[in-house]
């Protein structure tokens, strides 16, 4: 089943990033000491003030940042995408949870990206059929190369409300959701973060870690807020692992699109411009 | 004024909690009776300590007539006596005897108010606020290890920066470099140890082990080893040091009373094994720790503002802060409220 | 995983388990099929797969004259055309299609062809629905099951690959002359079974 041929050491937009393996709270909890990325065995030790991580014999590179601990196989030139909201010091902060999914990481920030399934996949609680309209898509790849998706809106029926979402997806399997929110008095402009951060471990599989960084609110209950996200992330995986195809089309594919997916579109183009095969049907020998 | 956003909007939260006034031998010093009284200030309050038939008291150190310090009065008998007119005061505070008028009735507020005051560790320590009774006098260890052969209650001193600025700066390893034992790769990617941090019965507890190839670089009287910090909120630190050097335990312990929003007055015990060594040696080697430190935290505005840039690097102070801010929110919604954010436990290492 | 595509009819379901407002998932070679009957009573028979964003057809919901995806909501009509897209702010697209499979109903089976051969499905004898075995799926090879049926000539079987090491098998019981059908039935049954338990656990694998 796995196309051996084609190795993720091959491509360095796959090989040179960083990935999370998990929250080093959840790790020590259940004392794991093995995962795996892109195809190989990742050794965990866990110390009592961190943890270390090996391919074989190899010593990986190993920081900590936004709660989880992130390696990498290869020679990034950069940390781990920062979004350094998360330490400011009145937000709530969240590992939601750490889920292994069956389809490749890739196809995982395809769905994240993708708003217009929330009235079906998320009825009641991220969007309904009353409310479908999508307003066209702002597409762009930044300075650092990173790609912009603006002007997202999810209707939420719960507050009767539109938000506004910005995506930002720094690298292939990182996506960065802004949640326009009010500002304060030296902070025009705030956000609420959710991200998520797919650990690739085969070209079909990942395992999802997602986490949330919002401005902390009187009315906000932990265990509450944990609940409800974990639930539409259960929502996602189950969509997520009915593809027929795992690996992401970047082109064509036998998906047909149309103007609501301009995001995804514009995503996968940017992967393909980027030279990621990894994870995609384009790759397959 | 250059207004930044502060963390705590309130900082009366501070005042259900206990802090340190000053040691028993200041207390002893005072005068030939060794019993006060002797003046000191606590969040912005006048506070007099006095011994009184035996036990240490705290009020506040203003006479209900016109205002004189009681701290510049003496003891008579069982009673505080006011310098000015001579009111006398019993041990809860109440006027009991005003010469100029013995034989009319004392007014119902010919009173200062007393404060709950206990002795530990050699200290004596005031909580202006009892009405909640939520907090408990922090934690040390220099008695409980029966290893420790001496133990040293410093002199205060004082600082010009407020004591949660102080807090930070001792527990503020960024500043110093040291790296993860046993990494080997790229020095790039070394950075400060980012550790797992426990809320556990009001105490902020977390452990580091900087590298032990740092001994041959640092003075021998560095305390380098492994530090297991025990720090009860919110001033105070519990420092259990096992040396590298010999494998024995060395007590760190500072805890620092808010004089005022901008300065501080610091207490420290310092514990450890060596019977022959002189009090001196470790006391000087702090006090130029410090005097390097003071300079630079003095320059910072006492009060800590949610403007201040917060990196992946700054755990400590991050988790710090997230529960100061807590503390304060929670006080003014209530009893209920402080207590579960002083009480609720959270636990990263298992 | 190779790709298997036999030529030829096989059955795919019984008519009797594809129920109104419910959808059955199967496989013909490597081809994932949804099956499912509409109110109106047609039967229809898809590769399992929205052309929109590939996920299974079989997860969505059967509305009763259309079949819903999950994900977006885009439903098709039993003769595969999509429609209604839900969101969409311009002109609907009228070539969006899901892959239609050839099917045919005989004698109780839901029939599907990938392509063209074998046997035409009027040679087939006419069969009571009662005598119908409930299909019994094999983790073993097509050719390795149908190797091993020969000896059962009370009855007629028809092996449908569903990849390359799995099978399901199918058939009804020969004219008989006792009536106890269920009794019969039972027996064949409990005859695949352990043919079946043989297959899976020896050399076949």
């Amino acid at each position: 089943m796995s196309d051996a041929a084609w190795d993720a050491s091959d491509e360095p937009a796959t090989w040179d990033e960083w990935y999370p393996l998990g929250s080093p709270i959840d790790l020590r909890r259940s004392g794991r000491t093995r995962t795996r990325l892109l195809d190989r065995d990742i050794d965990l030790t866990i110390h009592r003030t961190w943890i270390s991580a090996a391919c074989g014999n190899r010593s990986l590179p190993v920081t900590e940042r936004l709660g989880y601990i992130w390696t990498t196989l290869g020679r990034p030139d950069h940390a781990p995408h920062p979004v350094i909201e998360y330490y400011e010091v009145d937000r709530l902060v969240m590992n939601i949870w750490s889920t292994p999914i069956k389809c490749s990481g890739l196809r995982l920030i395809d769905n994240v990206i993708d708003n217009a399934h929330f009235p079906f996949v998320h009825p009641g609680v991220l969007g309904d059929t009353e409310h479908l309209d999508q307003p066209p898509y702002i597409n762009e790849v930044d300075a650092e190369g990173g790609f912009w998706s603006r002007s997202h809106r999810a209707w939420l029926p719960l507050t009767n409300s539109v938000a506004e979402y910005t995506y930002s997806i720094p690298s292939p399997y990182s996506v960065v959701l802004m949640i326009h929110r009010a500002g304060d008095s030296f902070r025009k402009e705030r956000y609420d973060f959710l991200c998520v951060f797919a650990q690739p471990t085969s070209q079909d599989a990942c395992i999802a870690h997602k986490m949330l960084a919002f401005v902390a609110e009187p009315w906000m209950d932990e265990t509450q807020l944990r609940s409800d996200q974990q639930a539409i992330s259960a929502q996602d995986k189950y969509v997520l692992e009915r593809h027929q195809n795992r690996k992401l089309p970047l082109i064509g594919g036998g998906e047909v699109s149309t103007n609501v997916d301009s995001a995804s579109l514009a995503y996968r183009t940017w992967l393909h411009q980027r030279g990621v095969r990894y994870g995609t049907l384009e790759g397959s020998s | 004024m250059l207004h930044a956003e502060p963390l705590e909007q309130s900082l009366d939260y501070l005042r259900h909690f206990w802090h340190p006034v000053c040691t028993l031998s200041e207390l002893a010093a005072s005068n030939e009776k060794g019993e006060g009284p002797i003046g000191r200030i606590l969040l912005d309050e006048p506070i007099v300590i006095a011994r009184i038939d035996g036990v240490i008291v705290a009020m506040r150190d203003r006479c209900a007539h016109r205002f004189a310090k009681l701290s510049g009065g003496k003891i008579v008998g069982d009673k505080l006596q006011c310098p000015y007119h001579g009111w006398q005061y019993n041990s809860q505070g109440k006027c009991a005897r005003i010469p100029a008028a013995p034989g009319d009735a004392i007014p119902r507020r010919a009173m200062t108010p007393a404060y709950e005051c206990e002795t530990k560790y050699d200290i004596v320590w005031v909580r202006l606020d009892s009405s909640w009774d939520a907090t408990s006098i922090p934690y040390c260890s220099a008695w409980e290890n029966p290893e420790f052969k001496k133990i040293i209650v410093a002199e205060p001193y004082d600082w010009e920066s407020s004591a949660q600025r102080r807090w930070e700066n001792f527990t503020d390893f960024s500043h110093f470099a040291y790296v993860h034992p046993g990494t080997l790769y790229d020095p790039a990617y070394s950075e400060p140890a980012i550790v797992p941090v426990d809320r556990v019965d009001g105490d902020l507890r977390f452990f580091m082990e900087p590298g032990k190839d740092m001994l041959d670089t640092l003075p021998p009287d560095s305390p380098l080893g492994s530090w297991d910090y025990r720090a009860s909120m919110p001033f105070s630190v519990n420092l259990d040091i096992r040396l590298y050097k010999n494998d024995k335990p060395f007590l760190l312990w500072t805890t620092s009373s808010p004089t005022s929003n901008g300065s501080c007055r610091n207490f420290m015990i310092i514990a450890h094994t060596d019977p022959s060594l002189p009090d001196s040696a470790p006391l000087d080697f702090q006090k130029l720790v410090l005097a390097e430190d003071q300079p630079v935290i003095e320059t910072q505005p006492g009060a800590l503002s949610l403007e201040e840039i917060s990196l992946p690097t700054d755990k400590i102070s991050n988790q710090y802060r997230k529960w100061l801010r807590e503390l304060s929110v929670s006080a003014t919604k209530g009893e209920q409220d402080f207590r579960k954010a002083l009480h609720t436990n959270v636990l990263e290492r298992v | 995983m190779a790709s298997i595509a036999p030529s030829g009819w096989y059955p795919v379901a019984l008519q009797r388990d594809v129920r109104p407002r419910r959808l059955v998932r199967t496989r013909l070679g490597t081809t994932p099929l949804v099956v499912w009957r509409t109110d109106d009573g047609d039967i229809a028979v898809w590769v399992d797969r929205c052309p929109h964003r590939s996920v299974r057809l079989s997860a969505g919901l059967n509305c009763g004259l259309v079949l819903q995806c999950v994900y977006h909501g885009w439903s098709f009509a039993k003769d595969g055309r999509l429609a209604d897209m839900p969101i969409n702010d311009q002109a609907m697209p009228t070539d969006i299609k899901v892959g239609v499979v050839e099917s045919a109903i005989k004698n109780g089976f839901v029939f599907a062809r990938l392509a063209v051969g074998g046997e035409d499905l009027s040679t087939m004898t006419e069969v009571a629905a009662e005598d119908l075995l409930r299909p019994i799926p094999f983790d073993a090879e097509a050719d390795l099951v149908r190797s091993h049926l020969g000896g059962l000539d009370d009855l007629s079987t028809l092996v449908t690959p569903t990849g390359g090491r799995s099978c399901v098998v199918f058939g009804h019981l020969k004219q008989r002359l006792e009536t106890d059908t269920l009794a019969a039935l039972r027996h064949a049954d409990v005859r695949l079974e352990a043919l079946r338990r043989m297959l899976e656990g020896g050399a076949g694998r």
